[in-house]
């Protein structure tokens, strides 16, 4: 117990954050404080009714609608059974190929993922007509906080927020799972600061030789090269792309790499910044499937900090971090593991994120 | 041979790993098994530790049991009783306090591990195939039957019956061979948790076709060429309303570690020949087909028929492959006993593929690309390549350890009756 509070302490104090939002003594204290003290609302009694059970429709009040996506429609709701808010994702039935597949996919993956940083899938009901899940209810998402804070985020929030998103995304990679749809929309914030991967309809588990999974993932903004030349034997290293391309949205307030028509802008952005690639610098890159070099203007690799200003007010170690996390050739030699460090301050090793603390930060100012 | 092949090779673990690799703490399955594994592990781990020298031949013979000669396995399996179990499991507590706790981890395994999971795909990084084993290892227990009866209506060969129509239209959609060890898998747990009546097994075993496809596939059939291969006898109203009442009855738990996985690690850590990976593989798919395989964990299937197809093919062994099969069966974590028993199940079953009636299994490994091992003649007399059940083929040796295998054996079969 005294290593574990030791190793908490040790970790938040690399991290750079103060003692006094993260210790380990306030974290029990909230956790002490947590859901079953918190004092249920003055109007929870109406709601309540016996014998409610996990399971079944009418546990859950629907309150308004927050989003459709492409299989299902999100709504705000609040449970019967211990006054908590939710958010209910009724899955649309299609007639021609029954529970949608991406449906499927995300309850099975996520009923075996427990973290911190993922979004935590609370139930599964099932009625006549339709299919619900009901996962936490967490405020807002990333994209909405960019837009709420425009101009970029304070360096500190940007910190705490990729800590966490790397984070979750090693503890995915190590159950043998892809995310392959990061983006802004996806990354939920609660109004603490955490930070909980969502949306794990396109997520798969890695399995075997020669299987190869289809190259039409991942919102094209934050794809990274090899996907978008046509290679299907992708890996962790999409992930970390796109994770790379979140920093820096984060950091500049705009999208690292906005293409708008197609593949070919959306590389030519990329190798804008990074140079075009050649034989010399990615072994096998003209045999690639969608490589046409005649297509692109011939580019230089650039320095990140004169492409994105605000690199260039931060330490060098922030850069590097950017710099590890978008390559743009895939790693032969020697593989990567998810990088786990934190872009401002000194990387903390990758021991750190293994160890049980939960990273719940205060609120965070924009 | 193989123990000096092996023990040479021990001290260059440590040498050329990296100081910080030396440090990690001791991830193994001994820190993640019950007691009772943990004895047999600390068996096939001592070689590695200083205390070995004592008893080196019987270790080895233990450790490969197939490949030994017969009678010193035999031999050994009689010697230690009960007492030496316990003496290790003394001798493993007193480890555990040891500062020198790393050199039981089992470092050219682990190395070994890595780099073929990478190999073989199943990771993409190679820092991760640690933490992704141990994690196989541990899941794999939960993808085991407590008992091998099924409920009422169903019957073994209507099961089988079923599982080889599966494998024929697994072949036809060119799905991967995950998908159809995920659909016996989701098959094997709605039997026993649906009630449907004996009419819907096919339309049962179809929706586990069609499940597992969601889940691993890119590529999915139409529902109606689902029907139609279903012959029409149901519509797809029905299809869809069984597939809603799986999900539901298996609460969205679809995941599942196949046992091909352990075989295509251990075969590539041991170097094996392409024919004996082929072998095994048609063994460990004529697994599928028996009920009664249901009640083994999947590394378990994967040793038995990975041993069994080096049995049958008696290749020749290079040094070099035993010590490598040596590396290999160190994965094995099931005991003598039972891996005989697996092994006399696959054996009986591979031996009878021909005459079956369900023999999609037997149609599909008789093609020039997987070898023909299905024709293999050696598969005919496999029973009697094993000990008990066969014939014996050296009864003076087998003579002690092989009563008490049986009684041992009946027991347990007992057991899982009850």
């Amino acid at each position: 117990m005294q290593n574990l509070r030791q190793a908490a302490t040790e970790a938040f104090h690399r991290l750079g954050l103060k003692q006094r939002h993260l210790g380990y003594e306030e974290l029990s204290d909230l956790e002490d404080s947590s859901y079953p003290n918190e004092p249920q609302p003055h109007w929870f009694h109406t709601l309540q009714k016996t014998g409610l059970q996990f399971g079944t429709a009418t546990s859950y009040l629907n309150l308004e609608k927050l989003g459709e996506g492409a299989y299902a429609t999100v709504y705000k709701g609040i449970s019967r059974i211990n006054g908590h808010l939710v958010a209910l994702k009724v899955i649309r039935m299609k007639t021609e190929e029954g529970v949608p597949f991406t449906a499927i996919r995300e309850a099975s993956l996520l009923k075996g993922l427990k973290h911190a940083n993922i979004v935590l899938l609370h139930d599964i009901i099932h009625t006549r007509e339709s299919l619900t899940f009901v996962f936490e209810y967490v405020q807002t998402d990333l994209a909405q906080y960019m837009t709420q804070h425009p101009g970029g985020l304070h360096s500190h929030n940007v910190r705490i927020f990729m800590f966490q998103l790397l984070r979750g995304l090693s503890y995915i990679h190590r159950n043998r799972i892809l995310h392959r749809d990061l983006k802004p929309q996806n990354l939920l914030i609660s109004y603490l600061g955490e930070l909980k991967l969502a949306d794990f309809g396109l997520a798969r588990s890695q399995s075997i030789p020669g299987q190869t999974y289809s190259s039409e993932v991942v919102t094209l903004w934050y794809r990274p090269p090899d996907v978008l030349l046509g290679s299907t034997d992708y890996s962790t290293a999409l992930d970390i792309w796109g994770a790379g391309c979140i920093f820096i949205e984060m950091l500049q307030g705009a999208p690292a790499f906005p293409g708008v028509t197609d593949v070919f802008e959306q590389l030519q952005k990329i190798w804008a910044v990074l140079g075009v690639p050649t034989e010399e610098t990615w072994p096998g890159v003209s045999e690639m499937p969608n490589f046409k070099p005649e297509w692109f203007l011939p580019c230089e690799p650039q320095l990140f900090r004169n492409v994105w200003k605000r690199l260039g007010q931060l330490p060098y170690k922030t850069e590097d971090l950017a710099q590890q996390l978008l390559r743009g050739a895939p790693e032969t030699e020697s593989p990567r593991r998810t990088p786990c460090c934190t872009p401002t301050s000194t990387p903390c090793r990758p021991r750190s994120c293994t160890c049980e603390t939960r990273c719940q930060c205060s609120r965070c100012p924009g | 041979m193989t123990q000096t092949g092996f023990c040479d090779s021990r001290p260059l673990l440590d040498l050329h790993k990296k100081a910080e690799e030396r440090r990690a703490p001791l991830r193994t399955w001994a820190n993640t098994r019950g007691p009772k594994e943990r004895r047999s592990l600390a068996e096939s781990e001592e070689p590695r530790g200083p205390h070995c020298k004592t008893t080196p031949e019987c270790r080895w013979a233990r450790r490969m049991p197939v490949s030994a000669e017969d009678g010193i396995v035999m031999g050994y399996a009689e010697q230690n009783g009960s007492t030496d179990g316990r003496e290790e499991e003394v001798l493993l507590q007193c480890l555990h306090g040891l500062p020198g706790l790393r050199v039981l981890v089992p470092g050219l395994l682990r190395r070994e591990m890595e780099l073929t999971m990478e190999t073989l795909g199943l990771v993409h990084d190679r820092t991760y195939a640690w933490d992704i084993f141990s994690d196989m290892m541990r899941s794999q227990l939960h993808y085991t039957f407590p008992c091998m009866e099924l409920p009422r209506p169903f019957t073994d060969a209507a099961r089988a019956i079923v599982v080889d129509w599966l494998i024929q239209v697994h072949e036809m959609f060119n799905f991967s061979e995950e998908t159809l060890y995920l659909t016996v898998h989701l098959l094997n747990r709605a039997m026993r948790q649906i009630k449907v009546s004996i009419s819907n097994l096919q339309l049962l075993g179809m929706v586990c076709l069609f499940l597992a496809g969601k889940k691993e596939e890119c590529l999915l059939p139409e529902i109606s060429e689902l029907c139609f291969l279903m012959d029409n006898s149901y519509s797809k109203r029905q299809l869809l309303r069984m597939e809603r009442r799986v999900l539901c009855e298996l609460d969205f738990e679809l995941s599942h570690c196949p046992p091909l996985h352990f075989l295509l690690l251990t075969a590539s850590i041991a170097h094996c020949s392409d024919k004996v990976v082929w072998m095994a593989r048609y063994l460990l798919e004529l697994s599928l087909l028996e009920n009664q395989c249901v009640v083994f964990q999947p590394v378990q299937l994967a040793s038995a028929a990975l041993c069994l197809a080096r049995l049958v093919l008696q290749e020749a062994h290079s040094p070099e492959s035993e010590t490598a099969w040596c590396i290999a069966t160190s994965l094995h974590i099931c005991s003598e006993p039972m891996l005989q028993r697996i092994m006399h199940i696959l054996a009986v079953t591979a031996s009878g593929a021909q005459e079956r009636e369900t023999r999609a299994t037997f149609v599909k490994f008789s093609t020039a690309k997987t070898l023909q091992v299905s024709g293999h003649p050696g598969l005919q007399s496999a029973p009697y390549l094993l000990g008990p059940g066969g014939a014996p083929v050296r009864p003076q040796v087998r003579e002690g350890p092989l009563k008490g295998m049986r009684a041992g054996e009946t027991g347990h079969y007992m057991r899982t009756h009850t």
